[in-house]
């Protein structure tokens, strides 16, 4: 525990140096009004604004990153309320409740119930991090090679399992993420692997070019082609709020923010299930039920919380095991790969600055948001003005000279243009696009461990089915991918027999 | 049109991809082409089961179709278009030459006829990416048509 305290006291400097608090006021800006613009995502956000981050020093660039994720996260919550359009797929629950809220002529209530909801959200699932990833960490050193290559196993089956209505598609989603994670030169033995004797493909294709192609381009082609109307009727933000009686959210905020932090260390949920969920339990719990959906400020104040205390949960796995278990964890991984951070158990030892003046920043950034969304709000809605017609270009222009500043190279942008329009036709067709993003990061390490714990196991290839943590994550594998295709199976059979019996 | 129709094409097209990745992974010798050949492996087989998913579906759930309006086609096409001009402009007239012309452009395309708007976002939006990414980052970035004008 002394450790942990050490390691923040020594990163205190780092997250605290201008550039960094800049740097952090700067991304919770853009995360909220990002979060604020309906088609636009966190992990969006995040990915095409990675480059910007290349010369900065890696805590002001992390620092960044976690300003957009958690401002994005309260942001959604805005056109949810004043417009019944969720910003993001995790403001979806603070439709419920916020717009009635608004429609009866308390927005500005709802939108401050909201904004302190997001910033304790974020600060509990902040401080989560900070108490459950360091040792975490250590127990994650003792994992073996073979424990390795099946951790990063269940972690790709959970997501592309889950992710999808038909597992098949969310595994051939994750097959071709492992393609594109084998192209270039095989490092062990040093051959040539799906380069096609191209020499921009021998060092392999940049996680950024990826990216951006599959979260900033679909989204582009989406607001271009179907624009969404955001300059209807913004409803007014002058009732008054002093006499709101805040304590009765406490008890909300408890079961929220726990909500939301087991939810975001699970692998494959997230904020909108985190959010659905909160806000059916606090209806579920409380004995007016008849009153939410109809405006009930706990019916906003459990969504948003939860949808926030998500945020950094979500990168409990991540940083610890290096195995991410949501789309905007693998963007914030690739952020850290960018900047010469590798994930897992060792980012605890040999970038500890970094990885805590990082996790700070999920802190330092939750009560940014509750600055910035206090006095910015008038600024904020005014982002709702934005035509999408002009986002739209201003997106891919972005994502176009972001990836060119990557290595200058004009091979990465037409190769990310393509991942663009890759992304857009399987989004099109229910392929999810987060089970090939997570298997471009989780592929080598899965393929590295394997023929590590090949070579020295005694037993040939029984080798790595055996020990007792192989053997539980086997188990959660077989669990997490047997059981919903399994659920499947008896719901479509039921289904048959009720047919069967109606037609008898 | 039908969705099963689209699956069924996008799933033999799958196939088709995992094959010839699977033909290529078998040329790898060693414990190199032990990942390729069981990934290509699988994605054949996930393939084939998706293509025998969609191909039962066909005709059973016509009501199930994938449609776009003329302005959606028109609005990818003109994507498309714009897409290349400013990947190709990128590279013989410079960046932001290319997207001092290419945003305004787009946007008016797709529907928004406001010149002020137009102006006033081509511009701020101009000046942000010269700060961040020629003043800020310093990305050599193609020379520029546009700047030589003002000797830059």
């Amino acid at each position: 525990m002394g450790e942990i305290f050490q390691h923040i006291l020594d990163a205190l400097p780092l997250l605290f140096a201008p550039a960094t608090i800049l740097a952090m006021i700067g991304g919770t800006a853009i995360g909220i009004a990002v979060g604020a613009l309906p088609g636009l995502s966190a992990t969006m956000g995040i990915a095409v604004l990675i480059p910007l981050t290349f010369t900065m020093e890696p805590v002001a660039a992390l620092g960044m990153i976690a300003g957009i994720y958690n401002g994005a996260m309260y942001g959604g919550s805005i056109p949810a309320i004043l417009l019944r359009i969720p910003g993001t797929p995790a403001g979806i629950a603070t439709v419920f409740d916020g717009y009635p809220m608004a429609q009866k002529g308390h927005a500005n209530l709802a939108l401050r119930i909201s904004l302190v909801s997001s910033s304790i959200g974020s600060a509990v699932s902040a401080v989560a991090l900070l108490v459950l990833a360091p040792p975490l960490s250590m127990i994650a050193l003792k994992f073996s090679a073979a424990n390795y290559f099946w951790l990063a196993i269940f972690g790709l089956m959970t997501i592309a399992v889950l992710l999808s209505d038909n597992p098949v598609k969310g595994l051939l989603s994750a097959c071709f993420g492992l393609f594109v994670g084998m192209i270039g030169i095989d490092m062990l033995t040093g051959i040539e692997r799906f380069a096609f004797d191209q020499l921009e493909l021998l060092s392999g294709i940049n996680i950024i070019v990826l990216l951006t192609g599959l979260y900033a381009i679909p989204p582009a082609i989406d607001l271009a082609l179907s624009p969404i109307k955001t300059d209807g009727d913004v409803q007014s933000i002058d009732d008054d709020v002093s006499n709101f009686r805040w304590s009765s959210l406490v008890p909300v905020w408890v079961k929220a923010s726990a909500i939301g932090v087991v939810t975001g260390i699970i692998p494959a949920l997230g904020g909108n299930i985190a959010a659905l969920f909160a806000w059916n339990e606090q209806r579920r719990g409380d004995p007016d039920k008849e009153k939410y959906g109809k405006g009930a400020p706990e019916g906003v104040a459990a969504p948003e919380c939860a949808n926030n205390a998500d945020t950094a949960a979500t990168l409990i796995p991540a940083l610890t095991l290096g195995i991410p278990g949501s789309s905007v964890a693998a963007v914030i991984l690739g952020a850290l790969l960018v900047h010469g951070l590798v994930p897992g158990p060792q980012l605890f030892r040999e970038n500890a600055e970094v990885t805590y003046g990082f996790m700070l920043a999920m802190l330092v950034t939750s009560g940014m948001m509750l600055l910035l969304g206090r006095f910015g709000a008038r600024a904020f809605l005014n982002v709702l003005k934005m035509p999408t017609q002009l986002l739209a270009p201003m997106i891919f222009i972005l994502a176009t000279v972001g990836v060119f500043a990557i290595h200058n190279s004009m091979f990465e942008v037409w190769l990310m243009l393509g991942f663009g329009i890759l992304g857009y036709v399987m989004e099109k067709l229910d392929i999810p696009t987060a089970p090939a993003v997570l298997a471009v990061i989780l592929g080598p390490i899965a393929e590295e461990n394997l023929r590590r714990a090949l070579l020295i196991s005694n037993d040939g290839f029984w080798g790595i089915f055996q020990g007792p943590i192989s053997i539980i994550m086997i188990a959660l594998i077989l669990a997490t991918t047997g059981l919903p295709i399994l659920k499947r199976m008896l719901s479509r059979r039921r289904e048959k027999i009720a047919s069967v019996g109606a037609d008898g | 049109m039908e969705r099963a129709k689209v699956e069924t094409g996008a799933a033999l097209v799958s196939l088709l991809f995992s094959a010839l990745g699977l033909i290529e992974a078998w040329r790898y010798a060693g414990e190199g082409g032990m990942m390729p050949r069981a990934v290509m492996l699988l994605m054949v087989t996930l393939s084939v089961i998706w293509s025998i998913q969609s191909f039962v579906r066909l005709g059973r759930h016509s009501q199930d179709v994938m449609v776009a309006t003329p302005r959606q086609l028109r609005g990818a096409g003109f994507l498309a278009v714009a897409g290349l001009v400013l990947l190709i402009g990128m590279q013989y007239i410079g960046f932001f030459t290319t997207a001092v012309i290419v945003l305004p452009a787009v946007a008016y395309g797709l529907g928004y006829r406001q010149p002020k708007g137009l102006a006033i976002a081509t511009c701020l939006f101009m000046l942000l990416l010269i700060v961040v990414f020629r003043v800020f980052l310093a990305v050599p970035l193609p020379s520029e048509l546009l700047l030589s004008w003002f000797g830059g």
